[in-house]
C-alpha cells in the first residue's frame, strides 16, 4: 500500500466512513508495520490537537460569524498555560507565572466543582448533610408530618399516604414517589421501597443507585426506570432508558441485566425473576414529574417512557405530544433560539433571533402535533389542538423554526430520535394578522414555567423545542467547567 | 499508596490531554461525546485520589478508564462506529500512550498559525467538523458536496497542516519565531 492510499484509508477510518474491505486492509497494514502505526497515530494526534487547540487561535479567523469570543477558549487557554508550566518552556516570565498560578488554582477549583456537580463527595462534605430535598409535591399527604417543598431528608422512613412527591438527591438522582408508598432512605445511594410506585432518573453521577424491594434488589447502571411494589410485595421493574441489574432479595445470585424497553417481575421468596411485557401505564403519573413536567392539561400528552416513545418513532394525530429530549447539557457556546421573553410567540426576522448565553446548564423537550393526513389551511374545519404545560424550572427559550430545529437536533434532540427532513416547526402569528387567522398560538407565562399552545393542524409537522434551565452552581457557569456539549449553533 | 492532591493529579494528566482527546475522538468520532468521555475519566480519577501508587500508576489508570468509558458510551448509546480489530486497537493505542508530547505547546501555536494559512473553504470545513459537531456527511450536505469530496478535502487538509506544523517547528529550532 502506498502512502497516499494509507492516508486515505486512515482519514476514512477517522471519519467513520471506511468500507469493510478497506478496514481489513488497514488492519493488515497496521499489524505488519510499526511505521504505519506511527503514521496512523500522527493523524490521530493531529485531530486531537485541532480538537483541543484549534479553536482558541481561530476565534477570529474561523468563527467570523460569531461576534463574541467563545467561552470555550477559556479552558483551552488554561490548559495551554498549564502545559507551559509543566513543560518548563523557555518562554515563561515571572508575570506569566502569576497567571499560571491563578490558572492552576482555577482549574483545580473547577474540577472540584465538577466533582461536586457529579455528586462525588469530598471528605468535608460527608457526614450529617441532608441526602435529598422535596422538590415537588402534588396532593401529597404524609403519615407523620406535613412536609413543604424544600424539606430536606436524611436517613429514615417516609410514608406517603397519597399524592405525588419528587425527591431530588444530592448526587443527582431524582425519585418520584406515588402514594400510597412506604419508602426509606438508607444512604445517599441506597433506598428501600416496601410498597407503592416510584420512577427514577439516575444520571451518570449517581450510577450504582440501589432500590431494595421485598422481592428484588435493583441496582441502576445509569438509567431511568420505574418500580412498583404491591401490598403483597410483588415487584415489577420497567426500564425506560439504559439498563439496571436486578437480583432476588437476599439470594446471593448473580444479578440479571434488564435493558431499556424491558420489564421483569418477582415475588418475595420466589426462586425466579420473570420477564413480563413492557408496560408503562402504572408509571404515567409519576414519570412526567421525574422528567421535569409538573402538569400537562388539555390535549397534551406526556409520552410514555421507553425507547419506542421518541420523536420519529411515536405519533399521535390528536394530541400534542411532549418528548423529553436531553438533560444536563452545558452550553459551551451561545445558542440561537426564536424566543426568550414571556408573552405571545410572534414571528421574528432571522436577524432578530435571541441567543441563550454560553455557560448555562439546560435540558430540552420537544412538543409535537403531527396530524394524520393533510389539513389545508384556511378551511373552516381546520383541526385545532389546545393544551398547557408547566415545567419545574424556568423556560429559557423556544425554538419553532425549521432551520433552528434542525440545527439544534444534534445538541438538544433525543439520542434515539429520528427527526427526518420534513418541514417542521410552528407558524406563529404575525403582527398584521387578523383574529382567528389560523396561525399557531404559543404563549409563555410571565413566570416562564407555563407554556400555552393553540396549534392548528396543517400538512407540516407542528414542533416546538422548549429549552429549560437546569440547576447549576453559580460558580460552575462562571468557570465554564462541567460536562459539556460542544456543538456550536449559529 | 499515597494521597495526591487534585492540582498534582491535574499537572500529571495535563501533558496527556491532547493524546487522550485524540484517543477519545478517534474512537467516538463526535466532538461532544469525546469531551464527555474525557471529563468523565477526569472525574473518576479525582474521585480516587487516594488510590494511586504514583504518577505512572495514575497515568496508566487514566488511559484504561478513558478507553473503557469510550466503549461504554458506544454500548449505551447504541450507535454504530467502525473500529479496527481489537488486537490492532491495542497496538496503536499503546503506541499513542507512549508518545512524547512535551512539545505540544509549540505544536498548538504552530497549528493556529497553520490554520490561518488554510483557504476559507478548508477553514470552514474544519470549523464544521470539529467545532460545530457535524459529521462528515452533514458537512457535505451543508456545503452542497458529496461526502467523498469532503473526506478527500479533510485528507488534504490534514497533510497540509501536518507539513506546515513540522516546517514551523523546524524553523523554530533554527531560531525563528513560530509565526
Amino acid at each position: 500500500m502506498n502512502d497516499e492510499k494509507f492516508r486515505r484509508l486512515t482519514t476514512l477510518y477517522i471519519e467513520d466512513a471506511i468500507e469493510a474491505s478497506d478496514l481489513e486492509l488497514l488492519n493488515r497494514e497496521l499489524a505488519n508495520s510499526p511505521d504505519r502505526v506511527r503514521q496512523f497515530n500522527d493523524l490521530r494526534l493531529l485531530t486531537g490537537l485541532i480538537k483541543e487547540h484549534g479553536q482558541a487561535g481561530n476565534s477570529e479567523s474561523i468563527t467570523t460569524t460569531t461576534p463574541l469570543p467563545s467561552p470555550h477558549t477559556v479552558p483551552m487557554t488554561s490548559q495551554k498555560e498549564l502545559l507551559e508550566l509543566i513543560s518548563d518552556t523557555p518562554s515563561e516570565t515571572s508575570q506569566r507565572t502569576n497567571v499560571i498560578t491563578f490558572v492552576v488554582l482555577a482549574a483545580a477549583a473547577s474540577l472540584l466543582i465538577i466533582l461536586s456537580w457529579l455528586g462525588i463527595d469530598s471528605p468535608q462534605n460527608t457526614g450529617t448533610s441532608p441526602i435529598a430535598t422535596l422538590a415537588y409535591a402534588s396532593h401529597a399527604s404524609w403519615e407523620t408530618e406535613e412536609r413543604a417543598v424544600g424539606h430536606e431528608f436524611g436517613k429514615g422512613k417516609l410514608n406517603l399516604e397519597v399524592g405525588l412527591a419528587r425527591l431530588d438527591f444530592r448526587n443527582g438522582a431524582t425519585i418520584t414517589l406515588q402514594g400510597p408508598a412506604e419508602f426509606e432512605i438508607l444512604t445517599a445511594d441506597k433506598t428501600i421501597l416496601n410498597s407503592g410506585i416510584l420512577t427514577a432518573s439516575i444520571p451518570d453521577s449517581a450510577v450504582g443507585f440501589e432500590v431494595l424491594t421485598p422481592a428484588m434488589d435493583i441496582v441502576d447502571r445509569g438509567t431511568a426506570f420505574g418500580v412498583s411494589v404491591g401490598a403483597d410485595g410483588e415487584t415489577d421493574v420497567g426500564v425506560f432508558e439504559g439498563e439496571v441489574e436486578v437480583s432476588l432479595t437476599d439470594s446471593g445470585d448473580s444479578p440479571q441485566l434488564v435493558r431499556e424497553g424491558n420489564a421483569v417481575r418477582s415475588r418475595p421468596e420466589a426462586n425466579f425473576i420473570h420477564t413480563v411485557n413492557y408496560s408503562t401505564e402504572r408509571y404515567e403519573n409519576a414519570w412526567p414529574v421525574t422528567s421535569g413536567v409538573l402538569q400537562a392539561t388539555g390535549l397534551m400528552k406526556f409520552v410514555s417512557p421507553g425507547p419506542e416513545f421518541v420523536p420519529g418513532r411515536y405519533e399521535d394525530s390528536e394530541r400534542i405530544l411532549v418528548f423529553p429530549e436531553r438533560s444536563q447539557v452545558l452550553l459551551n457556546s451561545d445558542l440561537r433560539v426564536d424566543v426568550t421573553e414571556p408573552g405571545k410567540y410572534k414571528r421574528v426576522r432571522r436577524r432578530d433571533r435571541d441567543v441563550l448565553a454560553a455557560g448555562q446548564m439546560i435540558r430540552s423537550y420537544l412538543l409535537q402535533l403531527n396530524p394524520l393526513g393533510e389539513f389545508p389551511r384556511k378551511e373552516a374545519n381546520e383541526a385545532r389542538v389546545i393544551g398547557q404545560i408547566t415545567f419545574d424550572r424556568p423556560i429559557l427559550g423556544l425554538i419553532g423554526g425549521t432551520s433552528l430545529l434542525t440545527k439544534t437536533d444534534e445538541l438538544l434532540g433525543h439520542p434515539l430520535g429520528e427527526y427526518g427532513e420534513n418541514r417542521r416547526g410552528i407558524e406563529p402569528s404575525r403582527s398584521d394578522d387578523l383574529p382567528d387567522s389560523g396561525r399557531d398560538d404559543v404563549t409563555l407565562s410571565q413566570d416562564r414555567r407555563t407554556l400555552s399552545l393553540d396549534l392548528s393542524a396543517s400538512s407540516a409537522i407542528d414542533q416546538i423545542r422548549v429549552v429549560v434551565s437546569e440547576p447549576q452552581p453559580e460558580t460552575m457557569s462562571r468557570l465554564g467547567s462541567a460536562k459539556t456539549s460542544q456543538s456550536q449553533i449559529e | 499508596m499515597y494521597f495526591m492532591d487534585h492540582s498534582e493529579i491535574l499537572s500529571i494528566l495535563m501533558p496527556e490531554r491532547t493524546k487522550q482527546i485524540a484517543l477519545a475522538w478517534s474512537i467516538l468520532r463526535q466532538s461532544h461525546l469525546s469531551e464527555d468521555a474525557y471529563q468523565d475519566m477526569l472525574a473518576k480519577v479525582l474521585a480516587n485520589d487516594g488510590n494511586f501508587e504514583g504518577p505512572q500508576h495514575l497515568r496508566d489508570w487514566s488511559w484504561k478508564v478513558l478507553r473503557n468509558r469510550c466503549y461504554e458510551l458506544i454500548r449505551r448509546r447504541k450507535y454504530q462506529v467502525t473500529l479496527l480489530d481489537e488486537s490492532i486497537l491495542n497496538l496503536v493505542d499503546a503506541e499513542l500512550e507512549c508518545r512524547d508530547t512535551s512539545d505540544v505547546v509549540l505544536r498548538a501555536d504552530a497549528l493556529n498559525d497553520c490554520l490561518e494559512g488554510l483557504s476559507e473553504k478548508a477553514r470552514e470545513t474544519i470549523k464544521m467538523r470539529y467545532f460545530e459537531g457535524l459529521r462528515g456527511k452533514q458537512v457535505a450536505e451543508k456545503l452542497g458536496r458529496k461526502p467523498e469530496a469532503v473526506y478527500k478535502a479533510l485528507q488534504r487538509i490534514y497533510v497540509t497542516l501536518a507539513e506546515c506544523i513540522e516546517r514551523k517547528l523546524a524553523a523554530l529550532e533554527k531560531g525563528a519565531s513560530i509565526s
